[in-house]
Parts: C-alpha cells; structure tokens; sequence
C-alpha cells in the first residue's frame, strides 16, 4: 500500500463554518457546531464518531435534505466545483443530487420504494437526470450497472422488488443506482452496518472497485474503525458535532494526536492483537442541547485532569507540526506521546498503528 | 430416557468450584413448523437450530458465534427453556431440565438468566429501576422483606456501577449503556451460577462497548459466574471467550478454545469470517488474504444436502452434498471441526 501523502490541488468539496441546529422540544440541539473541511477528487475520506457526533447531520447538510423547519443549517459556505450548495436555488440542488452527489444509505430496505422493481427505481434515477435517454436505453444501462455491482442473473434481477433481494444484494443495487449518473461525489453512509460480516466484505469490494473505476469522490461515514482503517485515505474523526482530528489515515492510527482518538483505539478489542485489558472511554457522550462548555471531551478526557484551559476555552483545530497534514483541537496534544505510552502500558501493546505514520 | 416426576436435586443451589461442569447441552434441536396462513398446513420446518452439543464450566466463558440467522439466539433460549426444544438434551448440573415442567424448572431459574441486547425494548417503561431489578426477588420470594429487597437492589445498582439514588427513575432517563448496565443488574438480582449473554453490547456505542466488556469481566471473576456469550462480534469474543463454538445453519462447525479458533481455524467457514473481519491497523491493509465467500447464506428451511457450508465454500468437493460432516476432531489438529476436508491455517494474533 502507498502512503497517502497529503493530497494537492483544488478540493472538490470545501466545507467551511458548517453549524447545524435542530429546534426540538427540549431545546436547540447543537448537532453540527462550526466545523471545516476539504474532500480532495478521487479520495476516500472516512467519517468517523459516535452516534450523535454529528456526521450525518452533516452529509444532510450538504446535500440540503436536513428536515424543515426544525433544522437550520448556516456557515459560510459549502463550495462544490465553484457553486455553494448552501445558496444553491432548491430546483439546481435537485440536479446536483443523484447525479453529481449521490448517496448509499445504511438501510437498503427504506430506501428503495417496496412496491416498484429495483430494476425500475435504477431506470428512473437516470432518467430522471437525463430526458433524452429511452425507456429502451436506460433498462439496458441499468442491467449493465446491476451486473457491473455483482448482482447474478441482472437481467432477471431487473423485474424483482426490493423484498426479493438479499441484504447483501439490495446493497449492491444502492450502489449501481449511486453510479448510475457518473457522480462526482459518493457519500456512504454507514453502507454495510446491517450487513453480517461475509457480506460487508463481498460490498465493500465492490464499493472499492467502483470507487477505483469511476474515480469519483467518497466520503464513507461510519462507527467502525476497522472499517476506516481499511477503506480511507483520509480521516475526519467527529465528537459532539466538531472535527477533532483529521489526517491522512496512517497518521491518525498511527500517531493519534487527540485523546478522543486515542481513547477509542484503546477500547477496541482486537482480532490481530492480544490485550491485556481493556481501556474504556468512563462516561457518555454529551448532550448536544448544552454541550459542555471549553473541550466538549473534556468531562471524559484522561489527559486533561481537569486542567482548567479544557473547560474554559474551546481549543481550536490547529495543525501540529511534522512533514503531514494533520490536525487537532486539543491543548494538550504535546502529551500524545506520553498518554500514549501510558495506555500502552495499561493494555500490554502499543495500539497504534506502526506502519507508516 | 424415562419421563416419570423428576424433581432437581437439593445441591443445586450450593456453587460448583471452578472448572466443574455447570451446564451440558446435547443433541439440541429446535425446528419451527413453516404453516400456511389460513388452513395452518404445515408447508415446511426451520431448522433454527439442528443438533449442537455444548458444554459449560463454572465459571468460564464459551463464546456461540456466528452471522444473522445462524441459530445462536434460539439456542440460548432453548437452553433456558425459553423456547421448547424439539430434541436433544439440556443438563444443568446433572439434572436434566429438557422434560421439566414450568414448575419443576423454578428453581432452576434462579442460577440461569439472561441478559438481552436490546435495553431499550428489555426494560419495561413504566416500572422505576428498582423495582425492575427487584421483580426476580419478588417473583422468587428471595430477599426477604421490603427492607431487604432495597438492601439487595442498593447493592445490585452498586455493583453494575450505578448509584444507588438513581433507582428511583424511569429507563426512559438512562443511555444505552446504563440501561444495559440496568438489565446486568437484574439478571443477577438472583446470584445465579450462569448468566446468557446475547448480544449485550452490539447495540451499544463504541466508546461505551468497552465499559460493558469490563463490568461484565470484573463481575465474572467477583461472582465466579459462568457466561454463555451469544454475539456476532469476533472481536468481543475473542477478548472475553476461554473457548468458541462457531455456528452455520444452525450447526456448530468448529469448536475449540479460544486460541484454536483464532490462530489455527481448520473450517473453511471459520477462516473466511476471521479474514472478513477489517482490522483497526491501516499498516496490516496488505497482509492478510482476505477470503471472500460468494452468495448469501441458504433457508435454514432448505438447508443444503451433507454439509451446508459447501454451497459457500472454494474447496467443495463432490463428497460433501453426500457426508454430514459431524463435529470430531478430524484431521488431528486437536479441536473439532465439521468438514470433511480441514486444512489447517495459521493466523498471526
């Protein structure tokens, strides 16, 4: 495997000041507070955090499909080949969406239409973006989708609903409807999360082949570090609706430079590895209605030991210094190193990643 | 075997020492009938689960792994007789429990429970905590009076690691992951000598997964329990497990302690999920050969002929739609498998 060095060139996606609230009963939950980041072409960016941190909300965000009233998304702006999707007219955003953004949820079962054939819903998706194409052409093209997906026997699969596919299958059709229209931009959101292991890795092959042929843009959002590691070039990692750390992915598994991080490393059990125990995160995720003020990892946090900066000021996303890209936002960053020794010790192994970082 | 009253012998209650046999399962079968919907025809049988045989020390972990609809879950309810079995054995202690009756079982339910993976659906809403965890002391007349009962509740909630004030709230108040601390606390409200763990932590948040995996290890060894782990995680079961049971269709196909499923797999089967697990180490991208099996897995209603891997499997031969591959230890590789043909693969760990 080639390092990834830190990517060149202009971004095809510039998120910058993103925030997005939702006004609920219990007050305005705070799902996406402020945060800023580039998606190179032809890279896979891997979304990593828990449930509530926030990267959903923001994929949502960018796509303009974050629900109304209730939520309200500001910044500055979302800039996509020179366009700012956050000032794009409704009409132009409908374009954009299922040809050049596409998107591969984690539940195939919703989001096909159970009463029309997959066969029918592929067709649709291209024709829908293009008038020209015949109902003729577009069957043919979807059969060829379908094939290209690894679905058997595409031709009768064409004419089959939703609750005749497998899990597995039905996965494989999200992806050839998400290729479909050439797209630019891919984002997977949790892709194979329902799928049981065999499955994930029969999709996530075929997600890696038409990443690499297409070449389009993928921003894969998931909980799993596994999956991270093995999927993305680089690595956002989100807490309480902020990036906290961002590198390319041999730096953030090998050099950890935020305790969040670090600490979700250290609570994995591993298959490639024996460990002594097990280090657990104490605590939960913090509410986003009132998230804690300073570092929102702070009640949580080992390094901080309740050092006074963690819960007065907000640390920002600073870049550390070093031949890679690659930032946090914690005060205390300077301590990785030994934190990291330390939760080595705990565990009997180093954790971190020793390949190239 | 004879079907004449039995009755669970007296010791039952008194702790075997470590290592002594807790719990034997043999032959466990559960089929569930397939009928039609109005006439109740009887069109076909599930064979959730077909066969297995199991065993359990006090206090030692055995892991029952495998994917969705392998059978894991309905077997950890037949053993608790949750769900009836249709044939085999189940002897706790050495008493066979498969032909009790709901009366005769009672006892018995008080050293075998279960904690559930869902704790949102596995906590009644409208009780407070407390009288969540203390509805087994009632139902079992254990605990003595109302005073003793908050006593053992103050000491339950304690020892999950929850505080003693937060009894008097509703689930609904509590995260995942306290819920599910909430349902290991009711589980052992009865100190029972097993406990059933399906799936207690795949609902959960990675940050949180850890925290259960570590009470659930400090409550092994403070109480001596046994822990059955039913999970799809091989992870987790690697971390916890003393020995596995790997599950396909509904029949283990390799079984072995911890280190020989993990590091010399000898089943097709169990080689492919091992290699199909993603690793949270970027730099080990390019070691290892990852196997990926072709298709999905069949109806457990229309298993395959002879073994039910072999529709899956790259090294079927014509042999295996004939042969039912028993468990056995085929091959010498000191742990058992369920194929004809094994061949050893050595994993780095």
């Amino acid at each position: 495997m080639d390092p990834q060095t830190t990517p060149t060139g202009e971004p095809l996606l510039s998120v910058r000041n993103l925030s997005t609230t939702f006004a609920t009963e219990t007050g305005l939950v705070q799902a996406v507070r402020n945060v800023s980041w580039e998606l190179y072409p032809g890279e896979i960016l891997g979304v990593v955090g828990e449930s509530g941190s926030g990267k959903s909300v923001t994929m949502a965000s960018i796509m303009g499909v974050v629900p109304k009233p209730a939520g309200k998304v500001s910044g500055d702006a979302v800039m996509f080949e020179g366009r700012d999707l956050l000032t794009l007219p409704p009409r132009e955003m409908r374009k954009l969406r299922g040809r050049e953004i596409t998107m591969i949820f984690q539940d195939p079962m919703t989001a096909f239409n159970p009463v029309k054939t997959i066969g029918h819903q592929i067709s649709e998706a291209i024709r829908v973006h293009d008038r020209h194409v015949s109902r003729k052409a577009a069957r043919a093209r979807s059969i060829e989708l379908l094939a290209s997906v690894g679905v058997p026997s595409p031709e009768a699969r064409y004419a089959q609903f939703p609750h005749e596919y497998s899990g597995g299958m039905r996965q494989r059709a999200m992806i050839a409807m998400a290729i479909a229209n050439g797209p630019k931009l891919i984002i997977a959101d949790e892709p194979t999360t329902a799928l049981d292991v065999t499955i994930q890795a029969q999709v996530l092959d075929v997600l890696k082949l038409i990443q690499a042929e297409t070449g389009a843009a993928t921003i894969l959002i998931t909980h799993d570090l596994g999956l991270i590691s093995e999927m993305s070039d680089r690595v956002l990692v989100m807490y309480a609706g902020k990036v906290v750390e961002s590198s390319d992915v041999f730096s953030v598994f090998g050099n950890p430079q935020h305790p969040y991080t670090l600490g979700l490393l250290a609570s994995l059990p591993r298959i490639d590895t024996k460990l002594d125990s097990l280090l657990s995160i104490p605590g939960q995720p913090p509410s986003l209605t009132s998230p804690p003020p300073g570092c929102a990892f702070h009640p949580r946090c080992e390094l901080s030991r309740g050092r006074s900066e963690c819960w007065t000021a907000e640390p920002p996303l600073v870049q550390i210094a070093g031949p890679t890209e690659h930032t946090t936002a914690c005060h205390f960053f300077t301590e990785m190193e030994t934190e990291a020794g330390r939760v080595s010790i705990k565990l009997g192994v180093d954790v971190r990643s020793k390949g190239e970082s | 075997m004879t079907s004449a009253p039995r009755s669970l012998s007296e010791d039952i209650h008194t702790r075997p020492s470590l290592g002594q046999e807790l719990l034997r399962v043999e032959g466990l079968k559960v089929h569930f009938p397939v009928r039609s919907t109005i006439l109740r025809r009887q069109l076909g049988l599930v064979k959730a689960v077909d066969g297995i045989d199991l065993t359990l020390a006090a206090g030692e972990t055995v892991g029952l792994v495998g994917e969705s609809g392998c059978g894991k879950t309905t077997a950890g309810q037949a053993i608790l007789r949750l769900i009836e079995p249709t044939a085999g054995r189940v002897v706790f202690r050495g008493n066979d429990i498969t032909g009790l009756s709901g009366r005769a079982i009672r006892p018995l339910r008080r050293e075998m429970q279960i904690v559930l993976q869902d704790p949102f659906s596995s906590l009644d809403p409208r009780m407070t905590v407390r009288s969540i965890i203390a509805e087994p002391l009632l139902v079992h007349s254990v605990g003595g009076n109302s005073r003793g009962r908050r006593r053992r509740v103050d000491e339950l909630l304690e020892l999950v690691g929850l505080r003693s004030e937060l009894g008097s709230r509703f689930p609904h108040e509590f995260s995942g992951g306290q819920r599910q601390r909430i349902g290991i606390a009711r589980a052992l409200a009865l100190n029972p000598q097993l406990l059933i763990l399906d799936e207690p932590i795949s609902a959960l948040d990675v940050s949180i997964q850890a925290q259960i995996i570590n009470l659930l290890e400090g409550l092994q060894d403070e109480l001596s329990l046994a822990y059955l782990l039913i999970a799809h995680d091989l992870a987790v079961v690697k971390h916890i497990c003393d020995r596995v049971a790997v599950m396909y269709l509904g029949k283990i196909v390799e079984a072995g302690t911890r280190d020989e499923i993990y590091e010399s797999p000898t089943h097709p089967y169990t080689q492919a999920l091992l290699s199909a697990v993603p690793i949270p180490d970027p730099s080990k991208r390019g070691d290892k050969q990852r196997i990926l099996l072709e298709g999905d897995v069949p109806s457990p209603q229309d298993p395959p002929s002879g073994c039910r891997f072999r529709t899956r499997c790259w090294k079927v031969r014509p042999e295996c739609a004939d042969e039912v591959p028993e468990l056995a230890d085929r091959g010498g590789h000191g742990h058992a498998n369920a194929c004809l043909f094994p061949e050893l693969v050595e994993r780095p760990s």
